[in-house]
Protein backbone atom coordinates (compact mmCIF):
# COMPACT_ATOMS: atom_id res chain seq x y z
CA UNK A 1 0.00 0.00 0.00
CA UNK A 2 2.65 2.53 1.10
CA UNK A 3 4.63 1.44 -2.28
CA UNK A 4 1.96 1.65 -4.31
CA UNK A 5 1.01 5.90 -2.88
CA UNK A 6 4.33 6.69 -2.86
CA UNK A 7 4.58 5.48 -6.80
CA UNK A 8 1.45 7.24 -7.30
CA UNK A 9 3.28 10.54 -5.36
CA UNK A 10 5.95 10.20 -7.29
CA UNK A 11 4.57 9.98 -10.43
CA UNK A 12 2.32 12.76 -9.89
CA UNK A 13 5.26 15.17 -8.94
CA UNK A 14 7.37 14.32 -12.05
CA UNK A 15 3.94 15.40 -13.98
CA UNK A 16 3.70 18.71 -12.43
CA UNK A 17 7.70 18.84 -12.89
CA UNK A 18 7.55 18.04 -16.81
CA UNK A 19 4.38 20.44 -17.14
CA UNK A 20 6.13 23.44 -14.93
CA UNK A 21 9.23 23.00 -16.87
CA UNK A 22 7.79 23.38 -20.43
CA UNK A 23 5.29 26.40 -19.25
CA UNK A 24 8.86 27.92 -18.41
CA UNK A 25 10.10 26.75 -21.64
CA UNK A 26 6.64 28.59 -23.24
CA UNK A 27 7.25 32.01 -22.00
CA UNK A 28 10.13 34.07 -22.89
CA UNK A 29 12.82 34.79 -20.12
CA UNK A 30 16.02 37.05 -20.48
CA UNK A 31 18.68 36.41 -18.21
CA UNK A 32 19.78 40.13 -16.38
CA UNK A 33 23.35 39.93 -14.56
CA UNK A 34 23.64 42.98 -12.68
CA UNK A 35 27.29 43.59 -10.66
CA UNK A 36 26.86 43.43 -6.80
CA UNK A 37 28.40 46.95 -6.52
CA UNK A 38 29.75 50.35 -8.65
CA UNK A 39 32.86 49.78 -7.75
CA UNK A 40 34.98 46.98 -7.23
CA UNK A 41 38.94 46.94 -5.95
CA UNK A 42 41.60 44.30 -5.50
CA UNK A 43 43.96 44.91 -2.57
CA UNK A 44 46.35 42.06 -3.68
CA UNK A 45 49.66 41.22 -0.95
CA UNK A 46 52.72 41.91 -2.69
CA UNK A 47 55.00 41.63 0.12
CA UNK A 48 57.92 39.60 0.68
CA UNK A 49 55.59 36.90 2.68
CA UNK A 50 54.00 36.09 -0.69
CA UNK A 51 57.14 34.67 -2.49
CA UNK A 52 56.94 31.47 -0.30
CA UNK A 53 55.54 28.41 -0.96
CA UNK A 54 51.44 27.85 -1.29
CA UNK A 55 52.24 24.51 -0.34
CA UNK A 56 48.27 23.46 -1.92
CA UNK A 57 49.95 24.60 -5.52
CA UNK A 58 53.19 23.66 -4.82
CA UNK A 59 53.89 27.70 -6.56
CA UNK A 60 54.88 30.55 -4.43
CA UNK A 61 52.07 32.36 -3.26
CA UNK A 62 52.38 35.84 -5.79
CA UNK A 63 51.92 33.56 -8.52
CA UNK A 64 48.94 31.51 -7.59
CA UNK A 65 47.31 35.25 -6.41
CA UNK A 66 48.37 36.03 -9.87
CA UNK A 67 47.20 33.21 -11.86
CA UNK A 68 43.74 33.02 -9.78
CA UNK A 69 43.37 36.52 -10.40
CA UNK A 70 43.93 36.51 -14.64
CA UNK A 71 41.77 33.44 -14.52
CA UNK A 72 38.89 35.31 -12.67
CA UNK A 73 39.07 38.48 -15.11
CA UNK A 74 38.81 35.80 -17.85
CA UNK A 75 35.60 34.53 -16.29
CA UNK A 76 34.14 37.61 -15.06
CA UNK A 77 30.81 38.26 -17.41
CA UNK A 78 30.64 42.04 -18.74
CA UNK A 79 29.99 44.04 -15.89
CA UNK A 80 29.08 47.98 -15.90
CA UNK A 81 30.92 48.96 -12.91
CA UNK A 82 34.57 50.33 -12.13
CA UNK A 83 37.50 48.14 -11.19
CA UNK A 84 41.24 49.29 -9.33
CA UNK A 85 43.99 47.18 -8.63
CA UNK A 86 46.35 48.19 -6.25
CA UNK A 87 49.23 46.45 -3.94
CA UNK A 88 50.20 46.42 -0.88
CA UNK A 89 53.72 45.69 0.64
CA UNK A 90 54.70 48.34 -1.64
CA UNK A 91 51.60 50.23 -2.04
CA UNK A 92 50.86 50.72 -5.84
CA UNK A 93 47.51 51.53 -7.80
CA UNK A 94 47.92 49.54 -11.20
CA UNK A 95 44.86 50.67 -11.90
CA UNK A 96 42.57 53.31 -10.91
CA UNK A 97 39.00 52.31 -10.38
CA UNK A 98 37.56 52.96 -13.95
CA UNK A 99 34.87 50.96 -15.99
CA UNK A 100 35.96 47.50 -16.74
CA UNK A 101 37.90 46.48 -19.64
CA UNK A 102 39.20 43.01 -19.34
CA UNK A 103 42.01 43.62 -21.47
CA UNK A 104 43.33 46.36 -19.41
CA UNK A 105 42.56 44.67 -16.33
CA UNK A 106 44.45 41.67 -17.13
CA UNK A 107 47.67 44.34 -18.40
CA UNK A 108 47.12 45.35 -14.58
CA UNK A 109 47.12 42.02 -13.21
CA UNK A 110 49.96 40.64 -14.90
CA UNK A 111 52.01 44.27 -13.84
CA UNK A 112 52.07 43.25 -10.34
CA UNK A 113 55.67 41.24 -10.12
CA UNK A 114 55.58 38.01 -8.99
CA UNK A 115 59.36 37.67 -8.27
CA UNK A 116 61.24 39.71 -5.55
CA UNK A 117 63.08 40.15 -2.80
CA UNK A 118 61.41 38.26 0.42
CA UNK A 119 63.50 40.40 2.92
CA UNK A 120 63.10 43.95 3.46
CA UNK A 121 59.21 43.66 1.69
CA UNK A 122 57.17 44.05 4.61
CA UNK A 123 53.56 43.75 5.28
CA UNK A 124 51.97 46.89 5.87
CA UNK A 125 48.25 45.82 4.93
CA UNK A 126 46.47 48.14 7.39
CA UNK A 127 48.72 50.83 6.52
CA UNK A 128 48.34 50.69 2.62
CA UNK A 129 44.37 50.41 2.92
CA UNK A 130 44.87 53.93 4.39
CA UNK A 131 46.31 55.19 1.23
CA UNK A 132 43.33 53.14 -0.68
CA UNK A 133 41.08 54.88 1.11
CA UNK A 134 42.14 58.10 -0.02
CA UNK A 135 41.91 56.92 -3.28
CA UNK A 136 38.54 55.38 -2.90
CA UNK A 137 36.82 57.67 -0.58
CA UNK A 138 35.72 59.91 -4.07
CA UNK A 139 34.03 56.97 -5.63
CA UNK A 140 30.16 56.57 -6.03
CA UNK A 141 27.93 54.03 -5.18
CA UNK A 142 29.17 50.42 -3.28
CA UNK A 143 32.14 49.40 -3.12
CA UNK A 144 33.75 46.00 -2.66
CA UNK A 145 37.35 45.67 -1.94
CA UNK A 146 38.82 41.71 -2.98
CA UNK A 147 41.96 41.24 -0.54
CA UNK A 148 44.15 38.82 -1.91
CA UNK A 149 46.28 38.13 1.19
CA UNK A 150 48.06 35.82 3.01
CA UNK A 151 47.29 36.75 6.58
CA UNK A 152 50.18 38.53 7.37
CA UNK A 153 50.28 42.33 8.59
CA UNK A 154 54.11 42.75 10.09
CA UNK A 155 54.22 46.44 10.27
CA UNK A 156 51.86 49.82 10.72
CA UNK A 157 48.18 49.93 11.93
CA UNK A 158 46.51 46.99 12.28
CA UNK A 159 44.38 46.34 9.22
CA UNK A 160 41.40 45.40 11.36
CA UNK A 161 41.43 48.91 12.89
CA UNK A 162 41.59 50.70 10.07
CA UNK A 163 38.77 48.03 7.98
CA UNK A 164 36.30 48.78 10.98
CA UNK A 165 36.64 52.60 11.00
CA UNK A 166 36.13 52.21 7.02
CA UNK A 167 32.61 50.26 7.58
CA UNK A 168 31.78 53.28 9.75
CA UNK A 169 32.88 55.91 7.39
CA UNK A 170 31.38 54.37 4.19
CA UNK A 171 28.22 52.35 6.02
CA UNK A 172 26.49 50.01 3.81
CA UNK A 173 28.41 51.10 0.68
CA UNK A 174 31.59 49.01 1.49
CA UNK A 175 32.09 45.36 1.73
CA UNK A 176 35.49 43.77 2.02
CA UNK A 177 35.96 39.98 0.84
CA UNK A 178 39.08 37.98 1.16
CA UNK A 179 40.82 35.38 -0.97
CA UNK A 180 43.19 33.60 1.39
CA UNK A 181 46.45 31.96 0.70
CA UNK A 182 47.43 31.60 4.43
CA UNK A 183 48.53 28.57 5.79
CA UNK A 184 49.60 28.65 9.11
CA UNK A 185 47.43 29.16 12.34
CA UNK A 186 48.39 32.61 12.82
CA UNK A 187 47.95 33.63 9.32
CA UNK A 188 44.33 31.70 8.99
CA UNK A 189 43.51 33.41 12.34
CA UNK A 190 43.98 37.21 10.74
CA UNK A 191 42.23 36.35 7.64
CA UNK A 192 39.16 34.87 10.14
CA UNK A 193 39.15 38.10 12.13
CA UNK A 194 39.25 40.44 9.26
CA UNK A 195 36.06 38.29 7.53
CA UNK A 196 34.06 38.31 10.28
CA UNK A 197 33.79 42.03 11.20
CA UNK A 198 31.11 42.31 8.35
CA UNK A 199 28.64 39.44 7.54
CA UNK A 200 28.29 40.43 4.12
CA UNK A 201 31.97 39.21 3.60
CA UNK A 202 32.83 36.26 0.86
CA UNK A 203 35.81 34.34 2.05
CA UNK A 204 37.28 31.73 -0.55
CA UNK A 205 41.18 29.68 0.14
CA UNK A 206 42.98 29.65 -3.09
CA UNK A 207 43.34 26.10 -3.40
CA UNK A 208 39.04 26.27 -3.82
CA UNK A 209 39.41 28.94 -5.89
CA UNK A 210 41.36 26.90 -8.23
CA UNK A 211 38.25 24.71 -8.40
CA UNK A 212 36.16 25.72 -11.42
CA UNK A 213 32.83 25.12 -9.61
CA UNK A 214 33.79 27.09 -6.48
CA UNK A 215 35.02 29.94 -8.15
CA UNK A 216 31.78 30.25 -10.12
CA UNK A 217 30.29 30.33 -6.98
CA UNK A 218 32.93 32.98 -5.65
CA UNK A 219 32.74 35.34 -8.63
CA UNK A 220 28.73 35.34 -8.29
CA UNK A 221 28.64 35.71 -4.83
CA UNK A 222 31.26 38.66 -4.57
CA UNK A 223 30.90 40.49 -8.50
CA UNK A 224 27.31 40.30 -9.66
CA UNK A 225 23.79 38.91 -9.39
CA UNK A 226 21.30 37.23 -12.13
CA UNK A 227 17.42 37.87 -12.37
CA UNK A 228 14.55 36.77 -15.14
CA UNK A 229 12.49 39.09 -16.61
CA UNK A 230 9.83 37.84 -18.86
CA UNK A 231 10.31 39.79 -22.24
CA UNK A 232 7.65 39.77 -24.90
CA UNK A 233 8.70 37.58 -28.02
CA UNK A 234 11.06 39.53 -30.42
CA UNK A 235 9.00 41.29 -33.19
CA UNK A 236 9.53 40.16 -36.55
CA UNK A 237 10.09 43.17 -38.09
CA UNK A 238 7.75 43.69 -41.36
CA UNK A 239 9.30 42.65 -44.38
CA UNK A 240 9.76 45.07 -46.34
CA UNK A 241 7.81 45.78 -49.26
CA UNK A 242 9.22 47.35 -52.60
CA UNK A 243 7.91 50.03 -53.60
CA UNK A 244 5.15 49.08 -56.63
CA UNK A 245 6.43 51.09 -59.48
CA UNK A 246 3.59 50.98 -62.39
CA UNK A 247 5.30 50.47 -65.96
CA UNK A 248 5.25 53.42 -68.21
CA UNK A 249 2.22 53.30 -70.23
CA UNK A 250 1.94 51.99 -74.20
CA UNK A 251 -0.20 53.87 -76.13
CA UNK A 252 -2.27 51.61 -78.38
CA UNK A 253 -4.98 51.15 -80.61
CA UNK A 254 -6.48 47.54 -81.45
CA UNK A 255 -8.95 46.37 -84.37
CA UNK A 256 -9.91 42.98 -83.44
CA UNK A 257 -13.10 43.47 -85.51
CA UNK A 258 -11.72 44.54 -88.71
CA UNK A 259 -11.61 41.17 -90.69
CA UNK A 260 -10.32 40.01 -94.22
CA UNK A 261 -11.46 37.67 -96.50
CA UNK A 262 -9.86 34.71 -95.89
CA UNK A 263 -5.79 34.66 -97.60
CA UNK A 264 -6.51 38.89 -98.26
CA UNK A 265 -5.35 41.78 -97.01
CA UNK A 266 -7.60 44.62 -98.26
CA UNK A 267 -9.34 46.40 -95.88
CA UNK A 268 -13.58 45.85 -96.52
CA UNK A 269 -15.29 49.52 -97.39
CA UNK A 270 -17.41 48.87 -93.74
CA UNK A 271 -14.61 48.80 -91.66
CA UNK A 272 -13.52 52.42 -93.36
CA UNK A 273 -15.14 54.31 -90.67
CA UNK A 274 -13.61 52.74 -87.40
CA UNK A 275 -10.53 53.12 -89.62
CA UNK A 276 -11.18 56.66 -90.43
CA UNK A 277 -11.57 57.63 -86.51
CA UNK A 278 -8.76 55.74 -85.67
CA UNK A 279 -6.15 57.76 -88.30
CA UNK A 280 -8.05 61.33 -86.60
CA UNK A 281 -6.77 60.37 -82.96
CA UNK A 282 -3.17 59.70 -84.66
CA UNK A 283 -3.25 63.13 -86.34
CA UNK A 284 -4.73 64.94 -83.21
CA UNK A 285 -1.43 63.54 -81.20
CA UNK A 286 1.66 66.37 -81.66
CA UNK A 287 4.55 64.39 -83.47
CA UNK A 288 3.11 60.63 -83.75
CA UNK A 289 4.88 57.72 -84.88
CA UNK A 290 2.71 54.84 -85.36
CA UNK A 291 3.56 51.02 -85.13
CA UNK A 292 0.95 48.96 -86.98
CA UNK A 293 1.36 45.33 -86.20
CA UNK A 294 -0.61 42.08 -87.51
CA UNK A 295 -1.62 39.60 -85.28
CA UNK A 296 -3.03 36.24 -85.72
CA UNK A 297 -4.39 33.23 -83.80
CA UNK A 298 -2.40 29.72 -84.03
CA UNK A 299 -4.57 28.12 -86.50
CA UNK A 300 -2.28 27.44 -89.61
CA UNK A 301 1.29 27.04 -90.44
CA UNK A 302 3.49 29.58 -88.45
CA UNK A 303 5.09 30.57 -91.75
CA UNK A 304 1.61 31.46 -93.41
CA UNK A 305 0.26 33.16 -90.86
CA UNK A 306 3.38 35.64 -90.20
CA UNK A 307 3.20 36.56 -94.14
CA UNK A 308 -0.40 37.12 -93.69
CA UNK A 309 -0.14 39.21 -90.79
CA UNK A 310 2.52 41.44 -92.22
CA UNK A 311 0.28 41.83 -95.49
CA UNK A 312 -2.81 42.85 -93.09
CA UNK A 313 -0.72 45.43 -91.53
CA UNK A 314 0.76 46.99 -94.46
CA UNK A 315 -3.23 47.39 -96.13
CA UNK A 316 -3.74 49.05 -92.54
CA UNK A 317 -1.13 51.48 -92.73
CA UNK A 318 -1.77 52.08 -96.37
CA UNK A 319 -5.28 53.44 -95.15
CA UNK A 320 -3.77 55.31 -92.41
CA UNK A 321 -1.85 57.33 -95.77
CA UNK A 322 -4.96 57.40 -97.21
CA UNK A 323 -6.29 59.54 -94.67
CA UNK A 324 -3.26 61.50 -94.31
CA UNK A 325 -1.04 60.29 -91.43
CA UNK A 326 2.24 60.58 -92.74
CA UNK A 327 4.04 57.62 -94.27
CA UNK A 328 7.33 58.77 -92.78
CA UNK A 329 5.35 58.37 -89.41
CA UNK A 330 4.52 54.93 -90.13
CA UNK A 331 6.01 51.58 -89.47
CA UNK A 332 4.51 47.79 -90.18
CA UNK A 333 5.67 44.54 -88.49
CA UNK A 334 3.58 41.34 -88.95
CA UNK A 335 4.02 38.87 -85.76
CA UNK A 336 1.43 36.19 -86.83
CA UNK A 337 0.77 33.59 -84.38
CA UNK A 338 3.81 34.83 -82.33
CA UNK A 339 1.96 37.14 -79.80
CA UNK A 340 -1.14 35.94 -78.46
CA UNK A 341 -2.94 38.72 -76.59
CA UNK A 342 -5.81 36.00 -75.87
CA UNK A 343 -6.06 32.20 -75.05
CA UNK A 344 -5.85 30.23 -78.38
CA UNK A 345 -7.28 27.67 -76.68
CA UNK A 346 -10.88 29.08 -76.99
CA UNK A 347 -12.52 30.08 -80.17
CA UNK A 348 -13.40 33.39 -78.68
CA UNK A 349 -9.60 33.98 -77.86
CA UNK A 350 -8.87 33.01 -81.26
CA UNK A 351 -10.70 35.50 -82.65
CA UNK A 352 -9.59 37.79 -80.51
CA UNK A 353 -6.25 37.07 -81.25
CA UNK A 354 -7.00 37.71 -85.35
CA UNK A 355 -6.06 41.24 -85.01
CA UNK A 356 -4.14 44.38 -85.83
CA UNK A 357 -2.52 46.99 -83.11
CA UNK A 358 -1.47 50.40 -84.05
CA UNK A 359 1.06 51.35 -81.05
CA UNK A 360 1.46 55.01 -80.45
CA UNK A 361 4.85 56.30 -79.96
CA UNK B 1 -23.78 88.68 -123.46
CA UNK B 2 -21.80 89.89 -120.35
CA UNK B 3 -19.24 87.36 -119.21
CA UNK B 4 -20.19 85.59 -116.33
CA UNK B 5 -17.85 85.85 -113.50
CA UNK B 6 -16.71 82.44 -112.65
CA UNK B 7 -14.29 83.44 -109.91
CA UNK B 8 -17.27 83.65 -107.29
CA UNK B 9 -19.13 80.80 -108.03
CA UNK B 10 -15.94 78.68 -108.29
CA UNK B 11 -15.24 80.15 -105.03
CA UNK B 12 -18.49 79.50 -103.39
CA UNK B 13 -18.10 75.44 -104.32
CA UNK B 14 -15.11 75.46 -103.09
CA UNK B 15 -16.01 76.73 -99.71
CA UNK B 16 -19.51 74.65 -99.38
CA UNK B 17 -17.28 71.68 -100.37
CA UNK B 18 -14.46 72.28 -98.08
CA UNK B 19 -17.39 72.98 -95.45
CA UNK B 20 -18.58 69.41 -95.78
CA UNK B 21 -15.25 67.71 -95.56
CA UNK B 22 -14.89 69.22 -92.46
CA UNK B 23 -18.03 68.20 -91.18
CA UNK B 24 -17.25 64.76 -92.49
CA UNK B 25 -13.62 64.98 -90.66
CA UNK B 26 -15.29 65.96 -87.68
CA UNK B 27 -17.40 63.11 -86.31
CA UNK B 28 -19.05 64.49 -83.33
CA UNK B 29 -19.66 63.39 -80.21
CA UNK B 30 -23.09 62.46 -79.04
CA UNK B 31 -23.65 63.59 -75.47
CA UNK B 32 -23.40 61.16 -72.71
CA UNK B 33 -27.71 61.38 -72.47
CA UNK B 34 -27.61 59.90 -76.00
CA UNK B 35 -29.66 56.76 -76.11
CA UNK B 36 -26.89 55.41 -78.23
CA UNK B 37 -24.21 56.37 -75.04
CA UNK B 38 -26.20 54.04 -72.66
CA UNK B 39 -26.16 51.33 -75.19
CA UNK B 40 -22.59 51.38 -76.11
CA UNK B 41 -21.29 51.95 -72.79
CA UNK B 42 -23.61 48.11 -72.33
CA UNK B 43 -21.69 46.83 -75.08
CA UNK B 44 -18.53 48.32 -73.75
CA UNK B 45 -18.71 46.51 -69.92
CA UNK B 46 -19.62 43.45 -71.45
CA UNK B 47 -16.67 43.79 -73.99
CA UNK B 48 -14.22 44.09 -70.62
CA UNK B 49 -15.86 41.07 -69.12
CA UNK B 50 -15.40 39.30 -72.10
CA UNK B 51 -12.05 40.67 -73.00
CA UNK B 52 -10.80 39.89 -69.24
CA UNK B 53 -12.31 35.76 -69.20
CA UNK B 54 -10.04 35.13 -72.26
CA UNK B 55 -6.80 37.06 -71.86
CA UNK B 56 -3.60 34.49 -72.30
CA UNK B 57 -3.33 34.52 -68.60
CA UNK B 58 -5.88 35.49 -66.34
CA UNK B 59 -5.88 35.34 -62.84
CA UNK B 60 -7.48 32.20 -62.43
CA UNK B 61 -5.53 30.60 -65.22
CA UNK B 62 -1.89 32.44 -64.86
CA UNK B 63 0.11 31.90 -68.14
CA UNK B 64 3.36 30.06 -66.97
CA UNK B 65 6.66 30.18 -68.73
CA UNK B 66 10.25 28.43 -67.76
CA UNK B 67 13.15 30.28 -68.18
CA UNK B 68 16.87 29.81 -66.51
CA UNK B 69 15.80 31.28 -62.56
CA UNK B 70 12.50 28.79 -62.41
CA UNK B 71 9.05 30.62 -63.38
CA UNK B 72 7.10 32.90 -64.57
CA UNK B 73 3.57 33.66 -63.95
CA UNK B 74 1.58 36.26 -65.84
CA UNK B 75 -1.96 37.48 -66.29
CA UNK B 76 -3.66 40.43 -67.89
CA UNK B 77 -6.67 42.56 -66.20
CA UNK B 78 -8.34 45.49 -67.36
CA UNK B 79 -7.70 48.40 -64.62
CA UNK B 80 -11.31 48.28 -62.84
CA UNK B 81 -12.74 51.74 -63.45
CA UNK B 82 -10.70 52.88 -66.29
CA UNK B 83 -13.65 52.08 -68.96
CA UNK B 84 -14.35 54.97 -70.63
CA UNK B 85 -16.87 55.68 -73.62
CA UNK B 86 -17.68 57.82 -76.92
CA UNK B 87 -20.18 57.79 -79.28
CA UNK B 88 -19.77 59.50 -82.43
CA UNK B 89 -21.84 60.51 -85.32
CA UNK B 90 -19.93 60.03 -88.43
CA UNK B 91 -22.02 61.53 -90.62
CA UNK B 92 -21.40 58.30 -93.11
CA UNK B 93 -24.08 56.61 -94.50
CA UNK B 94 -22.40 52.80 -94.19
CA UNK B 95 -21.50 53.49 -90.17
CA UNK B 96 -23.45 56.33 -89.15
CA UNK B 97 -22.17 55.94 -85.24
CA UNK B 98 -18.91 54.85 -84.30
CA UNK B 99 -18.82 54.22 -80.40
CA UNK B 100 -14.81 54.23 -79.07
CA UNK B 101 -13.95 52.85 -75.57
CA UNK B 102 -10.87 53.44 -73.87
CA UNK B 103 -9.39 51.12 -71.09
CA UNK B 104 -6.35 50.12 -69.33
CA UNK B 105 -5.16 46.43 -69.51
CA UNK B 106 -2.10 45.65 -66.37
CA UNK B 107 0.27 42.82 -67.27
CA UNK B 108 0.92 41.32 -63.76
CA UNK B 109 4.17 38.91 -63.22
CA UNK B 110 4.94 37.10 -60.38
CA UNK B 111 8.69 34.76 -60.24
CA UNK B 112 10.01 31.83 -58.60
CA UNK B 113 11.34 28.72 -58.44
CA UNK B 114 8.91 26.50 -58.71
CA UNK B 115 5.01 26.73 -60.72
CA UNK B 116 3.55 26.60 -56.74
CA UNK B 117 5.38 29.37 -55.46
CA UNK B 118 4.51 31.17 -57.98
CA UNK B 119 0.93 30.96 -58.40
CA UNK B 120 1.41 32.48 -54.77
CA UNK B 121 2.70 36.19 -55.93
CA UNK B 122 3.47 38.37 -55.10
CA UNK B 123 2.64 39.93 -58.36
CA UNK B 124 4.19 42.59 -60.08
CA UNK B 125 2.63 45.10 -62.33
CA UNK B 126 5.33 44.89 -66.19
CA UNK B 127 3.42 46.44 -68.32
CA UNK B 128 0.63 49.04 -69.06
CA UNK B 129 -1.71 49.51 -72.23
CA UNK B 130 -4.29 52.27 -73.15
CA UNK B 131 -6.19 50.73 -74.99
CA UNK B 132 -8.82 52.17 -77.64
CA UNK B 133 -11.05 50.01 -79.25
CA UNK B 134 -13.35 51.53 -82.43
CA UNK B 135 -16.69 49.61 -82.79
CA UNK B 136 -19.51 50.83 -85.38
CA UNK B 137 -23.36 50.34 -85.24
CA UNK B 138 -24.56 47.74 -87.37
CA UNK B 139 -28.57 47.24 -87.30
CA UNK B 140 -28.61 47.81 -83.30
CA UNK B 141 -25.44 45.78 -83.08
CA UNK B 142 -22.02 47.13 -81.97
CA UNK B 143 -19.53 45.54 -84.16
Amino acid sequence: MFWKTLWRTSLILFCALVLLGAQKALAQTQTIIEPRADNFIFYVDNSGSMMFDYEAAGEDKIKVARDLLLTINDELPELDADFGVYTYGPYKEYRPATPYDRQDMTRAFEAIPDDFEIFGRRTPMGQDLIKVDERISGLQGDIAVVVLTDGESNIGPRPAGVMQDMYQRYGDRICFHFISVAQTAGEKALVEELAGINPCTVKIDAADLQKDFARADFIQDVFYTTREVSVAPPVEPEPEIAPVVEPEPEEVIVFSNVQFDFDRAEIKPQYAEILREAARQIRDREDPRVIVEGHTCNIGPAEYNMGLSERRAQAVADFLVEQNVDRNTIETRGYGLTRPAYDNDTREGRSLNRRVEMRLE
Amino acid sequence: MRKLSFFPIIFLCVTLHAGTLAQAEQASILNSDHHLHGHFGEFAQNRVSILNKHYDGTPEKLRLEKNENGYTGRYQQIVPGSLRVEVKQTGSNTSPFIGVMYYTVMTYESNGKCSESVSSGPFQPVRKRNVTEIFRLVRGEWK
